[in-house]
């Protein structure tokens, strides 16, 4: 147990892993992204109710009433997506370099994998929270898809949801999932993760010479930490802005729905095929990213990936 | 007691036991029955018009041709709510551009049954429907 903590955060670190071209520091990218938006979630919490009435009201007041809310709320959103995008370079870059040779290393992809497929219930339970039309309709078809499955499938969706329809239940459950389940089950797996990379000698480097003292690492994440927060303040600031429209309960229908551009291909596929093809296309996508160091092949890893964007893309 | 502790193998089994007793309380915890009772809506006839009457905040779609029919206005294929295009004269879905007749029957899309019609009566021009 002193070993795990010990090496969660090493007093001494190889020169050569602090070397920028070898790993772009995507993994402590995201343990930032995830930081901040602990900090900001729990900001956040200070004014969100999680209920019917009052939550979609809530959110407009955060955003046009309190002061700098909208930074807040917009600092929240954009880390969210960000996280996915940078995630996937990690496992980009981990799958082009092949870093996973040894035997702590094929058991620390798969959690990676897992921490990546953690991102995407974290946003979407996170993304129904707002409780306006696109997100409701978006909760009601992602519930029906979960109940569309054979024999299980009602069972399931009362055990995550606790209803048949969207109500208070239903948001209730989906705050405790975003606030407390899901940050718990991420960062432990993400310790574990630390963890493995640490007692496998750090990340991939052929020869290991100097070390160098924590010290010198620190200030190194110091600067990066400072100019990724700047980027993405001035990003949520001018440039971006988290959507929100009508209050979910009221009468009028919109015209088109579209989901957060992260689940933009599943919507698009569900056009053609039935909801239980779709759910054995991420069964068996989730199976191939965790066997894939016994697959080994970039070239099936980067058409996939290819055919995975592009579809978000086709979505109109 | 004593037993509960005598070998390596029964204890764990007993602690097992616990276990599942635990989850599967938990279980029934959380999949408490969320039932919605029958509701029954009540529309004057004489505010009608002649043509398609859609009510999204009842999810009711009335037909006012020769005889009314009623139709529920759920898509049929994941659940969303669909909107009358007037200058189309069909429902379409917003979420996967499901696309239904004016009497409910499937056009185009994913959707593959038809919209669901529901029951009703008509008692002193009052239309009663059961949701």
């Amino acid at each position: 147990m002193k070993r795990f903590f010990l090496h969660l955060r090493p007093k001494r670190i190889s020169e050569e892993a602090l070397k920028l071209n070898i790993t772009f520091g995507l993994g402590g990218i995201l343990t930032y992204l995830f930081i901040i938006e602990l900090i900001t979630g729990i900001i956040l919490m200070f004014y969100y109710t999680p209920s019917i009435e009052k939550s979609y009201f809530d959110v407009k007041k955060i955003t046009y009433i309190i002061p700098y809310g909208y930074l807040v709320r917009n600092i929240h959103r954009i880390c969210g997506e960000l996280m996915i995008i940078v995630a996937f370079f990690h496992m980009l870059r981990i799958v082009l370099q092949e870093a996973y040779d040894t035997k702590f290393r094929k058991r620390n992809w798969i959690y990676g994998v897992f921490l990546f497929l953690l991102i995407f219930p974290l946003n979407f339970t996170g993304y129904l929270l707002p409780f306006d039309t696109v997100s409701y309709w978006g909760a009601t078809v992602v519930l029906n898809v979960i109940s569309e499955i054979p024999f299980i499938g009602d069972f399931l969706r009362i055990l995550i949801s606790g209803s048949n329809v969207i109500d208070e239940n239903v948001l209730i459950r989906f705050y405790v999932y975003h606030i407390v389940i899901l940050p718990i089950i991420f960062s432990l797996l993400a310790s574990f993760h630390f963890y493995y990379v640490r007692i496998s000698n750090g990340v991939k480097v052929k020869k290991l010479k100097n070390k160098v003292d924590i010290f010198y690492l620190f200030k190194k994440e110091l600067i990066a930490v400072l100019f990724i927060t700047i980027i993405i303040l001035v990003v949520s600031k001018k440039f971006y802005s988290a959507p929100i429209s009508q209050y979910a309960l009221n009468s009028n229908i919109p015209e088109i729905i579209k989901a957060p551009w992260y689940f933009l291909n599943l919507q698009f596929l569900l056009k053609f095929f039935s909801s239980n093809i779709i759910i054995l296309f991420v069964l068996s996508y989730v199976i191939l990213l965790i066997f894939y160091p016994k697959v080994k092949s970039k070239i099936l890893f980067l058409i996939l990936h290819f055919f995975i964007i592009s579809l978000i893309f086709l979505f109109r | 007691m004593k037993q509960f502790f005598t070998s390596r193998r029964i204890f764990l089994a007993n602690v097992l036991t616990f276990f599942v007793i635990v989850i599967a309380g938990f279980i029934k915890f959380l999949i408490y029955p969320n039932k919605k009772g029958v509701s029954v809506v009540t529309i004057d006839k004489n505010n009608l018009r002649k043509g398609v009457n859609h009510f999204p905040e009842y999810s009711i779609i009335i037909l006012n041709f020769d005889k009314i029919e009623i139709l529920s206005d759920i898509c049929t294929h994941l659940g969303c709510k669909v909107n009358f295009l007037k200058d189309k004269n069909i429902f379409q879905c917003p979420c996967h551009k499901s696309e239904y007749s004016i009497y409910g029957k499937v056009i185009k899309g994913p959707a593959k049954k038809d919209l669901k019609k529901l029951k009703f009566k008509i008692i002193n021009n009052k239309i009663k429907i059961i949701i």
